[in-house]
């Protein structure tokens, strides 16, 4: 509507929701800095204290390793299974095919509150709860069947006949698909794994519901029980927030390009 | 028998997926109807109790939780698409600084839920927030929308609208910059309007995008519980008890497994309908251009 000229509000309005979309987090950062602990609006003093408190002085380094190892366990593992599904999706015909793939993409919708109950009851008889296992499970699950699709569009997109060739040069399966399909497929497995990295460091309910102990918090779970606890501390929740929000962003900051190539082109198709 | 091997490889090239997604999933699916079916006092699940456990939602509490959840998902649909349509348009035009605009308004992407939700708890407190100090300094008052029960439920549709948009702005964004230049150009010689563009090419050219929008964000919506679980717990007086921390709480909180299980049933039903209508309407159609 507005390809040719843009109307004369567009910068207003641009400029009205970029502030809406900032001025929260600038605000929040501020909030962070005030040692004073945000009891006061504007203390006017500034330091980083709150910063080497939620650093040093609490749990959240633990936080910070826990959520990194469940993290890329599960990208490790959502990878390597989907990459395997993907491969039998994409170039063998076989019955059911499709079935399955819808029969995933159904999966995919399954809310997460409906099985959480389910879920912490079979964990429980497991003695599966408060462990790294049972949240790489679960986040893997989770992520399979998005990841499947994605990466099986991908493979898609490769043409086949190279490794046809290899296959009539007496090359074996498995010889060819990690000489000639993966080295191919690498920015979409980036991309992917980017996406589960970056789900597995936001996600919430599942891990507060399946790890709540005090030394096997994720990220998340520990900074919701920052406020618990420690109900007025807003300085340090804030502090613990900013650094939080700080890896998805450099991620995203530097794997941007892979990001944008590894999804368009699995969506060629 | 190298012929068996390679006609079973397929399937065992997709089992380890299979039986992950199996397990954590379906199973459970199963298990939460068996559940929602029988009587249970804490982790024991007694006899079958036919429908009693949805009688639970059935009474004042289950009634205004049903009602606050659509509220809160239809206001947060409403809201988030039509602030991306918006936008969308507007960052089609040739501006100046196009780029940086398009990176600065995707920015709540980056927040997690939780810290959507820490924030605008800070943002909103009747203390230090930054809205009760202007609400003082200006009209000499409080403000603790928190505090109010259609405050707290329009502070967190406000909340969540915030954190969700943008996700719906890249779709939108993308339906919009497909739409050739031509049929803008044929229509401006025609002596279209802008709003005759609008309502005559955009909405059906990217009608189809808004509709998946709408489907997938009222998935994430309706099954959202961390933004009410840390910015209002339900509260106050029930006001933001969503069907989804309904089931989280009746669960991990007041151990009724029966009556979180129930609720959890009814919450799957809905998305399972919407579900079976999305894939129907879209991903079949998707699936097969993918077939090769």
């Amino acid at each position: 509507m507005f390809r040719d000229k843009a109307p004369s509000w567009a910068y207003f309005a641009l400029l009205l929701t970029s502030f809406g979309a900032v001025a929260p987090l600038a605000w929040l950062f501020l909030l962070s800095l005030d040692p004073n602990q945000g009891v006061a609006s504007t203390s006017g003093i500034y330091s980083l204290k709150n910063y080497a408190s939620v650093l040093f002085q609490s749990m959240m380094g633990q936080y910070f390793l826990n959520t990194t190892i469940v993290a890329l366990m599960t990208v490790f593992c959502t990878l390597s299974c989907a990459t395997l599904g993907a491969y039998a999706a994409s170039r063998y015909r076989f019955r059911g095919r499709e079935p399955i793939m819808i029969g995933l993409l159904l999966a995919s919708m399954t809310p997460v509150i409906a099985v959480l109950v389910p879920l912490y009851a079979m964990a429980a008889k497991l003695q599966l709860l408060n462990t790294y296992s049972i949240l790489v499970i679960v986040f893997t699950a989770w992520q399979l069947p998005g990841t499947l699709w994605l990466i099986r569009s991908f493979m898609n997109s490769i043409p086949a006949e190279l490794e046809e060739a290899a296959l009539v040069d007496g090359c074996g399966r498995a010889r060819a698909f990690f000489r000639i399909v993966l080295p191919q497929l690498v920015p979409g497995l980036v991309a992917s794994g980017l996406i589960v990295f970056v789900y597995v460091w936001n996600e919430f309910i599942i891990a507060v519901s399946l790890s709540a102990k005090q030394d096997m918090r994720l990220v998340s779970v520990g900074l919701y029980f920052y406020l618990s606890d420690f109900g007025v501390e807003w300085g340090k929740i804030a502090a613990g927030a900013i650094i939080s929000i700080i890896p998805p962003a450099m991620l995203f900051l530097f794997l941007q390009r892979q990001l944008i190539h590894g999804l368009s082109a699995g969506a060629v198709k | 028998m190298n012929s068996i091997v390679s006609r079973a490889s397929p399937y065992l090239l997709l089992a380890p997926a299979a039986i992950i997604i199996f397990a954590i999933t379906l199973y459970p699916i199963v298990d939460l109807f068996w559940i929602a079916f029988h009587a249970t006092n804490y982790f024991q699940i007694g006899s079958f109790n036919g429908g009693a456990n949805f009688l639970s939602l059935l009474n004042q509490s289950g009634m205004r939780s049903l009602g606050s959840t659509a509220i809160f998902v239809i206001a947060s649909d409403v809201l988030a698409l039509s602030l991306a349509t918006f936008l969308a348009l507007i960052l089609e035009a040739p501006l100046r600084n196009r780029g940086l605009f398009r990176t600065i308004v995707m920015v709540p992407w980056l927040v997690s839920q939780v810290v959507t939700a820490l924030l605008w708890q800070a943002l909103l407190d009747p203390n230090f927030g930054p809205f009760a100090h202007f609400a003082r300094a200006v009209f000499g008052m409080g403000f603790a929308p928190l505090g109010d029960e259609t405050g707290a439920l329009v502070s967190m549709i406000v909340a969540n609208v915030w954190r969700s948009y943008p996700f719906a702005l890249v779709l939108m964004l993308a339906a919009l910059q497909s739409i050739p230049s031509e049929m803008y150009e044929a229509a401006r010689l025609d002596g279209a309007t802008r709003w005759q563009e609008f309502r005559h090419i955009s909405v059906p050219m990217a009608g189809q995008t808004a509709l998946v929008v709408l489907i997938l964000l009222t998935f994430e919506y309706l099954t959202l519980v961390t933004i009410p679980f840390i910015m209002t717990s339900g509260g106050p007086n029930e006001a933001t008890y969503l069907l989804s921390l309904r089931v989280w709480r009746e669960a991990f909180t007041n151990y009724h497994f029966g009556f979180s299980a129930a609720t959890g049933v009814v919450v799957f039903c809905i998305n399972l309908l919407l579900a079976l209508f999305y894939i129907r309407r879209f991903a079949t159609k998707g699936g097969a251009d993918v077939q090769r």
